[in-house]
């Protein structure tokens, strides 16, 4: 069981402009433990393995737009570097690349995440 | 006199005083400090007391005399408290009378509000701000009185004031306290109030103000927000406080009652209704936590359901907040969508979205959004920009309103003037009938086939209004023709002809005079050429100054086409009827005069539609005759 202060700083997020902008910490650390529940990471993966680049644009959009709400700053940059890759193509080929880089983050910011929900 | 601070007296010279005041007040009584503080029951009435126990310890406490207003059975006492020493020892001298009503109304005067006669702002200072009490107090605020003030005028607005005062006092009790706390602004104090009539006085005191007429102004309802809070031993001016507190989330809606006695469904059913579009939960659940508390909430994940609720909640939606990348129907045509129903004129959208560039935001305002939210959401912003452009967008609405119902009752009002001219001018002419009315239905006809038809002749919509309502006026010079000629059953002589044709310098010299004042004013200007020139014909042959072509202004050819076709279709004291069709027929043939060849294009054009809204002869109602 680790605080939400750590969960964040763990996986290098920006807790206290996060906390400013949502109402404090106890709201903040509600709307966070949400995002485990957030399903955009599981519809980008699928569309990418689809090859819907729509589909994925979208998904990696909401992605973007989520974690920047939540001040997930190491999950928000790659986000916006999948959706650059993904606006307005035919092919998901492009945003390959960028995937590795944000499932990485995806990845840490879910187990800090679990570990603060613990 | 005593000098109260100073006076230090002997037991005799005490003595000698209070049989001195007892002169002029029934109840004098000496009292020592220990009395006032000892004494079980009230100083004056036993147990049927108007306290003066505290005003007594306040006049020892600053040394200066206390005076009070005191009612006790019906009557009003005035109760004075002098400080004063007797043999060393702090006194009060107690002095108590009924209030003459001279001097009642010397002191209603100081504490009454000129304009609405309830208590003005120096009676709460000096009497209720820091009286503490058990009660409800209320502020109630004019809505949007600014605005009625300067569209209306200041009478208006100082007449309204009063009438508003009226209707608050019909919803309180008579013993209940009511001051005009600032420009548009009261404060009710309702002493030992209970809960449930203190609510319930609270809504017919903003029903009393909805059903205020304002003298002059019958069109107009105002709304009043009221803040109701009740206080418990704390002062008068905490209460006030508190209800400016509650007011001031009330006024989001005009006519809005909130106390804190209401339960908080109560007062949630008055919450403004908030539209959120986005089709990520996440976003959703945070816009709406940060909104919940200030409004209720409806979600949509998608553009079709989003719309369907649009539809559905209509007018009771006060905003939707629009994300801008969503699956399906993107934001950018749901608002699309909006503007074309153009339910966005009333509802404001704000977008939201991470969409940052400019492009985006452009094309948000240029598709009809209110304001622009990027992300990441900040609470605070987001709150005061829906509370903002809610706040405009009622603002605006009660405005537009006003507004409209006051342009429509003046355009009635001289509407109204101008036919009741136009009909004493029939009733002295001898026309029997609708001579001026349909003088102006075939005006507002030709000119809106001429400006079709013309290439060069520019008139909007209420140009050609202004014209046509000026054309009523276009034979006022007969008022000032012999009765003699103007009704004369048979052909008039050369010399009565000469006469009558000065009905139109006279007219356009009336109307020179008469609206010397309105200099500039369109409906003058075309009311003058009008009267003048009418009788002008294309070819020169016209009088009275015998223009040709397009000298004559177009407003008075127009106008004297109309007069001379409605001429020939009335009956007059010297001439039936004549048919439609043999009328258009005459007046192309130029029996009448020439005319703008043009102009007769038009009569061609619209002479269906003459016959169709032109009044038959049956249907006219002929003037009485005198």
């Amino acid at each position: 069981m680790i605080s939400m202060r750590e969960a964040y700083e763990k996986i290098g997020a920006n807790y206290d402009d996060a906390c400013a902008r949502l109402m404090g910490g106890e709201m903040l650390a509600r709307f966070a433990l949400k995002f485990l529940d957030d399903e955009s990471m599981d519809k980008l993966e699928a569309a990418m393995a689809a090859g819907d680049a729509e589909g994925a644009f979208m998904a990696a959009h909401t992605l973007k737009g989520v974690s920047q709400n939540l001040g997930f700053d190491n999950l928000y940059e790659p986000a916006v570097v999948v959706t650059e890759a993904l606006r307005g193509a035919d092919a998901v080929d492009g945003a390959r690349e960028g995937m590795h880089a944000l499932q990485q983050q995806y990845a840490a910011t879910m187990s800090a995440l679990r570990e603060a929900a613990e | 006199m005593l000098n109260n601070h100073e006076a230090n007296l002997t037991d005799e010279e005490a003595a000698a005083e209070v049989a001195r005041v007892a002169k002029t007040y029934p109840v004098v009584r000496l009292l020592s400090v220990d009395q006032i503080k000892s004494e079980p029951n009230c100083l004056l009435a036993g147990d049927r007391c108007p306290c003066l126990r505290q005003s007594s310890l306040e006049a020892l406490a600053d040394s200066d005399e206390v005076s009070e207003k005191l009612l006790s059975d019906g009557t009003e006492y005035r109760a004075r408290l002098r400080p004063l020493k007797v043999e060393g020892e702090p006194h009060v001298l107690l002095m108590v009378r009924p209030i003459n009503e001279q001097e009642a109304a010397e002191e209603d005067l100081v504490y009454t509000d000129v304009l609405t006669s309830v208590r003005n702002r120096r009676y709460y200072e000096e009497k209720l701000r820091n009286a503490r009490m058990n009660a409800g107090v209320a502020v109630i605020d004019l809505d949007d009185f600014r605005v009625f003030n300067d569209t209306c005028g200041r009478h208006a607005g100082d007449l309204a004031l009063g009438a508003v005062a009226t209707a608050i006092r019909s919803g309180i009790r008579s013993t209940d306290e009511l001051v005009r706390y600032g420009c548009d602004k009261f404060v009710v104090v309702m002493p030992n109030i209970p809960s449930d009539d203190f609510t319930r006085r609270l809504h017919q005191v903003s029903d009393a103000v909805h059903a205020t007429i304002i003298p002059g102004h019958e069109y107009v309802r105002l709304t009043a927000c009221v803040g109701g809070v009740r206080i418990h031993g704390e002062t008068v001016d905490e209460g006030v406080g508190r209800a400016v507190q509650l007011l001031s989330r009330a006024k989001t809606k005009a006519g809005t009652v909130v106390s804190d006695a209401d339960s908080i469904e109560a007062f949630q059913s008055e919450k403004p209704l908030v539209l959120i579009i986005d089709d990520s939960e996440m976003n959703r659940v945070i816009l709406n936590e940060m909104l919940k508390d200030e409004y209720c909430i409806l979600e949509a994940d998608n553009g079709r359901t989003a719309l369907d609720m649009v539809d559905r909640y209509g007018d009771e939606l006060s905003l939707v907040l629009l994300d801008i990348v969503m699956p399906g129907m993107s934001g950018f045509e749901v608002l699309a969508d909006l503007s074309r129903r153009s339910v966005s004129d009333n509802l404001p959208v704000i977008m939201i979205s991470s969409e940052d560039s400019d492009d985006a935001v452009l094309r948000a305002y240029e598709l009809g959004a209110s304001d622009y939210i990027s992300r990441p959401f900040d609470s605070r912003v987001v709150r005061r920009r829906v509370s903002n452009t809610i706040r405009l967008y009622a603002k605006q609405r009660r405005l537009t309103n006003l507004l409209s119902q006051q342009y429509n009752e003046r355009v009635k009002n001289s509407r109204m003037l101008i036919d009741i001219m136009a009909g004493v001018m029939e009733l002295r002419n001898g026309e029997s009938g609708r001579h001026v009315t349909n003088i102006e239905k075939l005006t507002e006809l030709l000119l809106g086939c001429l400006v079709q038809r013309s290439g060069t002749i520019s008139l909007d919509n209420e140009e050609r209004s202004t014209i046509a309502l000026a054309s009523a006026l276009h034979d006022i010079g007969k008022m000032s023709i012999d009765d003699a000629i103007l009704n004369k059953p048979g052909r008039l002589t050369p010399e009565e002809f000469e006469i009558m044709k000065t009905h139109t310098t006279m007219g356009a010299d009336m109307l020179l005079e008469l609206g010397r004042h309105h200099v500039g004013n369109a409906l003058m200007e075309y009311a003058y050429q009008i009267a003048r020139w009418h009788h002008e014909r294309w070819d020169g042959k016209g009088y009275p100054d015998g223009l040709k072509g397009d000298e004559i202004p177009i407003a008075a050819q127009v106008v004297s086409v109309a007069d001379v076709y409605d001429a020939l279709t009335s009956v007059r004291v010297y001439k039936d009827a004549i048919p439609h069709k043999e009328a258009i027929q005459m007046i192309l043939d130029g029996k009448c005069g020439t005319f703008n060849p043009l102009l007769l294009d038009c009569l061609l054009e619209v002479q269906d539609r003459i016959a169709e809204t032109l009044a038959r002869p049956a249907d006219v109602v002929a003037f009485p005759t005198i």
